[in-house]
């Protein structure tokens, strides 16, 4: 535990002297996702595309909660799954339920 | 003579690459690996204990001093033989245990990484800043290109860039068969399964260069697709990524 807060620590006092800094690029990615606690991160990838897509079919692509989605799909699944999963969305033969 | 001593003191010597009779472990540069060497080091403990103790009673019982030929059995002393073996498991086990755990856990991360293992090279994403995802392959140096220094099989023409003193969370992969992405001096090992995604999380605590190769059989080039990870200042990082999205 005391390792742990110790590193946790060490991370915060980088994030400070970077946003001292004036950096351009924010470090962010997929924050951890209680649905996905297990090494076993492919559902992760999936449900996030899969509901990214369900959101823009409501929401319109530019709203703010389907945005989100996709910064977590991107972050998570490899280019080529999702080069080919859009594909498949354009061509109607995508699997998952959107 | 001299040679043979620095020899001798760079094979029990720790460091960041494998050396040919590198018998320890390379130098811990992650919490997780330093966990793992105390855990060596302790077992390393019992099991010296351990071999002295029995090789004790051998050498007792084949001198035939303490031969009873009226002993049939004895509850206590089964009961002791049972009880001290259990007390040294619970001493392994429950270390173990706790590694095993925080070996999955993948703290906040700040930076996800994807590496993809391919028939015979590493390719590798970075799709946390830009519209654009970063990618590029990650080939290992042929012997005949390698300049003076450079570790042979172990030295590839683009290295994966990670920062110090951060969260970074790995994505592993594989494109057509199994590989495994292994990097011993952080402590990962985590296999590329096609179609699936496993997530390991490393936290390097210092700069360097630490080397790995791919550690599942996955054809004729197995032996020829190492990992480079480079690890610098988050500054250093930072820099690195704007001006390749310069670019």
């Amino acid at each position: 535990m005391r390792l742990w807060l110790a590193h946790y620590w060490l991370y915060i006092k980088a994030h400070k002297e970077m946003e001292e800094g004036g950096s351009q690029l924010v470090l962010q990615t997929a924050p951890f996702d209680a649905r996905f606690p297990y090494t076993n991160q492919t559902k992760n990838c999936w449900q996030n595309f899969v509901d990214f897509h369900r959101c823009s079919k409501k929401l319109g692509e530019e709203h703010e909660s389907c945005k989100y989605f996709k910064r977590v799909y991107t972050s998570l699944c490899p280019k080529g799954w999702v080069d080919n999963w859009n594909d498949q969305v354009e061509a109607g033969t995508f699997p998952g339920r959107i | 003579m001299l040679n043979n001593f620095f020899y001798i003191v760079n094979v029990c010597g720790k460091k960041d690459i494998p050396e040919s009779w590198h018998l320890g472990f390379q130098e811990a540069a992650a919490p997780v690996m330093e966990e793992i060497v105390f855990f060596h080091d302790q077992i390393m403990f019992l099991l010296v204990i351990i071999v002295i103790v029995v090789l004790w009673l051998l050498v007792e019982a084949l001198n035939g001093k303490y031969y009873d030929r009226d002993l049939i059995d004895g509850t206590l002393l089964e009961i002791v033989w049972t009880l001290i073996p259990a007390v040294i498991l619970v001493f392994i086990a429950s270390p173990s245990l706790k590694l095993l755990y925080l070996m999955d856990e993948v703290v906040s991360p700040a930076l996800t990484i994807k590496a993809i293992g391919h028939q015979w090279y590493w390719s590798y994403e970075y799709s946390d800043y830009q519209e654009e995802t970063l990618e590029f392959d990650s080939y290992m140096v042929p012997t005949s290109d390698l300049n003076s220094g450079d570790f042979r099989l172990l030295e590839v023409d683009n290295r994966l860039v990670v920062p110090i003193n951060t969260h970074v969370r790995i994505l592993v992969t594989g494109a057509d068969v199994l590989h495994s992405f292994a990097v011993p001096a952080l402590g990962i090992k985590t296999d590329a399964v096609p179609g699936r995604l496993n997530q390991a999380g490393i936290f390097i605590k210092r700069p360097g260069t630490f080397y790995g190769q791919c550690s599942e059989i996955c054809g004729a080039n197995h032996s020829f697709m190492p990992i480079v990870i480079e690890a610098v200042s988050l500054d250093r990082y930072i820099n690195w990524m704007l001006s390749l999205s310069n670019e």
